[in-house]
């Protein structure tokens, strides 16, 4: 086991840290279905990959998105769209999260100059417009009635109308998305991404464009959480205006500093107490969006790192 | 160097440069010729201009009027990264590091600048050990050979400034531009830093600005003063510091030696 020890894994206790995340985060995944009901397992892995890919854009290029509802929610239209059309579930879902890649692109180059709150309301803008869009273009989303019914073909002998099926076809997915946004934080991309955040003015002067990062920054981000829109609407079997509303955009910022930003895992723990939350207050009766509210604002005074960072900082400390 | 000898090489050229801030002149129609290869110290009070001047030559600032030449070549034009690509680096006065990353991974990400590889998010980080000994070595001649690991947010102000040193020296720059390299630190610290200039300063240009009069007298091939945004005296440093005009504006009666 030369090469390993060569790659420094016994050495690095921040690599074996890393490792012991990704252990108990994937047990936890795989356990999940067996432990709350398997539609909110799916909800928790597709929230999950979109707080993901918000956080790779918020965390590792510190651009605060207030419109990624945009590309969660074109994926997701698109997907059921594909699929009411008769085509494959994989069709449908690479055909979505290409939809959201591809209204990035313009979006990406038409905000990444800018940063700040200007940033965000340019994100905040295009997502009202997508918003307005499906709205408005009642062939392609059913308007108020949003899409559903729409038929999920079984693949490879797999019954996607069993839900724990759906369940694991979508962990394959997360896991898919999970590994690509780890990778890419974990790239000599990622380390001039985070250069150009601690950094514009230092970046620049030795070679960099910052705009260049976070344009490629903005583009995986969108993708992935156009993965998580489609897994969203295979996963649900239901699509409404709800995917594309300004609230989408809000919750997942929530999600991302509830678990921790630039974390990664983080966001996949933020999405699934949010979630788990909001399910064990539905089913209380209680005021979902007053507690939900309090948990948010007394995480963000007291543990400013989110849950994760929180945890990782107490333990780097001992 | 001989008065008589022929004209020197010019590495770094501002003409007529002139920079307007809504009404406020901050530059006032500079002319400024650095020579190839010379250590050339812009010295000035307070307000007189030097971190404008150092914007407006490395491209963080467009000028309002005049222009630009690196080794002949317009820049002003450029944006700065294309500036750096064409051989000129500057540091700046407030220690500008990446402060989330190792002081080896400062290093590193800076030298991987010019590689294909910042580009490449789907190759593992351990891709950027191609890069490992020439980031070694940049830490040993800037003396933070013995703290790779360390967070470059947890360094004191004195490695902070050794490092940004480093991280300007892996873009092998002809023209290196110091804003204040000795800002903020003890007399050790001081001795170090000249040491250092000294020797980033060998085979190439170097362009500081500095309020350390015996910095200065130590280091510098030639001078620029400027007062009011305008060069009031440029030349060798012993001409300089003789100018009444110079001495009277800054230097202070006794030449400048502190």
């Amino acid at each position: 086991m030369s090469a390993v020890s060569k790659l420094g894994v016994t050495r690095d206790p921040a690599r074996v840290t890393r490792a012991a995340w990704l252990i108990g985060l994937g047990v936890l995944l795989l356990a999940l279905p067996h432990l709350i009901y398997p539609v909110l397992a799916l909800d928790i892995l597709a929230w999950g990959l979109f707080a993901v890919a918000f956080d790779l854009l918020f965390g590792f290029s510190g651009l605060l998105s207030f419109g990624h509802a945009a590309f969660w929610g074109t994926s997701a239209y698109l997907t059921a769209f594909l699929l009411g059309h008769g085509q494959s579930v994989p069709v449908a879902i690479a055909g979505g999260t290409l939809g959201a890649l591809a209204l990035a692109v313009p979006v990406a180059y038409l905000s990444v100059r800018s940063s700040g709150i200007y940033f965000s309301m340019i994100t905040l803008a295009f997502a009202q417009m997508v918003s307005f869009l499906a709205l408005q273009w009642t062939d392609l989303t059913g308007g108020e009635n949003g899409l559903q019914g729409f038929a999920r073909p079984s693949l490879f002998g797999l019954d996607f109308s069993d839900a724990q099926v759906r369940y694991y076809v979508c962990l394959v997915l997360f896991a898919l998305g999970f590994g690509v946004a780890y990778r890419a934080v974990r790239s000599p991309f990622g380390q001039a991404q985070q250069a150009v955040r601690d950094s514009e003015q230092r970046a620049q002067s030795v070679g960099y464009n910052p705009a260049r990062f976070k344009f490629t920054a903005f583009l995986l981000s969108a993708g992935l959480a156009g993965l998580a829109g489609a897994m969203y609407t295979f996963g649900h079997g239901v699509v409404s205006l709800e995917v594309v509303n300004w609230r989408t955009s809000g919750e997942v910022v929530m999600m991302t500093l509830l678990g921790g930003t630039t974390t990664l895992f983080g966001p996949v723990i933020g999405a699934g107490l949010v979630l788990l939350l909001r399910d064990v207050l539905t089913t209380a009766n209680l005021p979902v969006g007053i507690v939900t509210g309090v948990v948010f604002v007394l995480v963000v005074l007291f543990f400013r790192r989110g849950v994760v960072g929180t945890l990782q900082h107490w333990l780097r400390r001992r | 160097m001989d008065r008589a000898a022929p004209a020197p090489a010019i590495a770094l050229e501002a003409r007529g440069l002139v920079k307007d801030f809504r009404g406020f002149r901050a530059t006032n129609d500079v002319n400024l010729q650095v020579h190839d290869g010379e250590i050339h110290a812009i010295i000035g009070p307070n307000g007189a201009g030097k971190t404008t001047l150092f914007n407006l030559l490395s491209g963080f600032l467009k000028p309002t009027a005049g222009e630009v030449r690196l080794f002949g070549e317009r820049v002003d034009t450029l944006r700065p990264f294309e500036i750096v690509r064409r051989g000129l680096s500057r540091s700046f006065q407030i220690s500008s590091v990446f402060p989330t990353l190792s002081v080896r991974e400062n290093v590193l990400v800076a030298l991987q600048s010019p590689t294909p590889l910042p580009h490449r998010f789907w190759v593992p980080l351990s891709r950027l050990e191609s890069l490992g000994e020439r980031a070694d070595a940049i830490l040993a001649d800037v003396g933070l050979g013995g703290m790779p690991e360390r967070l470059a947010a947890d360094l004191s102000h004195g490695e902070k400034r050794q490092l940004e040193i480093g991280i300007s020296m892996t873009q092998d720059p002809r023209v290196l531009l110091l804003d204040e390299p000795t800002s903020g630190m003890g007399s050790e610290g001081i001795a170090r830093v000249i040491a250092l200039v000294r020797q980033v300063a060998r085979g190439r240009t170097v362009v500081l600005v500095e309020h350390n009069m015996s910095v200065v007298a130590e280091l510098a091939d030639r001078i620029t003063v400027l007062q009011y945004g305008s060069v009031l005296a440029s030349g060798r440093y012993e001409d300089v510091r003789r100018d009444p005009r110079v001495i009277e504006a800054y230097l202070g009666e006794d030449g400048g030696h502190a």
